[in-house]
């Protein structure tokens, strides 16, 4: 079997592993950019809803 | 007829001209730089040398005193290393996770606009209204970190109440605070980075840590050495969070430089102590900016 042959064959194989990787890759960095948003946005968010409650329910446990 | 024009250019009249409408651009400019930068420069530096509470009418000159009284305090040093150890561990993990980010959110991610929306969102609130949230979030009874590492059988430690945890903490909201900004311009750097020239990686067999290695990162340099810069300015001036987060203390685990000279300043009324600390916090930035101007410029690459 000459070499070109050998690579057609083994490139739908390759092309499949890159996919999979890609998507991996995809969903890391999804879970990576939540990650962030959570840590950045949660003190955001909190102050924002603070804007709309009492001073007893901010100065007093969490309900 | 060409030596006609330079003959004409160079006319007194006209030369006299050009110098009025360059003092004319310059002049307001300076002027204003000169009441409100200079001036206060050299009046920091006088005041260094006298004794002073702000209100005695005469400032006795008392040569190096104040720099001999500040410089044997042990408390100045201790508070010169927190300085640098807020310094070093801000800018480092805002130059780093900045990066991060900014790598993570300029990959063609759905909602990544949003993303980037919120990482800014810090930068723009005040930091007194950041410490006060942070000093919600950090309580040891009811904060929202006690509560996720309940949720791990975990406790919170008294963060801003004990001096190994408040510098962490404190360094922790400022980085927070502040990462939006080194995302974006991290960002504006990643997207003046050609194209071409990651087509070109490619064809050449570079993998992903090679087109980092080779293209993103000495594409990145000019903008790195300019967040650099600014950085550690802004952290050497960094006031706002710790004085409302800690005070500085406990005891004085979290004073800074900045903070210190604010004490000496308009708690004490020391006025020449605090202008030795002023002199000396400027000596610092200028010798760093300098070092970073000699060494870092070198490696950045403006092509």
């Amino acid at each position: 079997m000459a070499l070109s042959d050998e690579l057609v064959l083994t490139q739908p194989v390759e092309n499949a592993a890159a996919r999979r990787r890609g998507r991996r890759w995809r969903a890391a960095g999804y879970l990576a950019m939540l990650l962030a948003v959570l840590v950045i946005g949660l003190p955001v968010y909190w102050t924002l809803i603070a804007a709309f409650k009492t001073s007893a329910e901010i100065y007093g446990p969490p309900t | 007829m060409a030596s006609l024009q330079q003959r004409i250019r160079s006319t007194p009249a006209r030369r006299w001209g050009e110098w009025l409408l360059f003092v004319a651009l310059i002049g307001p400019n300076l002027l204003l730089f000169g009441i409100f930068t200079y001036w206060p420069l050299i009046y920091n530096g006088y005041l260094s040398f006298v004794r002073w509470n702000f209100l005695r009418p005469v400032k006795p000159f008392v040569w190096f005193d104040n720099y001999l009284s500040v410089f044997s305090s042990r408390l100045f040093w201790e508070i010169v290393l927190n300085t640098l150890v807020f310094t070093v561990w801000s800018v480092g993990l805002t130059l780093v996770l900045g990066l991060a980010l900014a790598l993570l959110i300029n990959q063609p991610l759905r909602y990544r606009n949003a993303a980037r929306a919120t990482l800014f969102s810090p930068v723009v609130m005040s930091g007194a209204v950041v410490a006060v949230v942070w000093s919600y979030i950090f309580d040891p009874r009811y904060g929202l970190i006690d509560q996720l590492l309940g949720l791990v059988g975990l406790n919170s430690p008294d963060w801003l109440g004990t001096t190994e945890w408040a510098m962490p903490a404190v360094i922790m909201v400022y980085v927070w605070k502040n990462l939006g900004y080194a995302v974006v311009i991290y960002l504006a750097g990643l997207q003046g980075i050609p194209r071409e020239l990651y087509d070109a990686a490619l064809v050449d067999g570079a993998g992903p840590w090679a087109r980092f290695r080779h293209v993103t990162l000495p594409g990145l340099s000019p903008v790195a050495f300019f967040l650099s810069v600014t950085s550690v300015l802004a952290t050497f001036q960094a006031f706002d969070i710790i004085k409302v987060l800690t005070d500085g203390g406990p005891v004085t685990a979290t004073t800074t430089l900045i903070f210190y000279l604010y004490e000496l300043g308009f708690v004490t009324y020391d006025a020449g102590k605090a202008g030795v600390v002023a002199v000396v916090l400027f000596l610092i930035m200028l010798v760093l900016t300098l070092i970073q101007v000699r060494y870092l410029e070198r490696r950045v690459s403006y092509g």
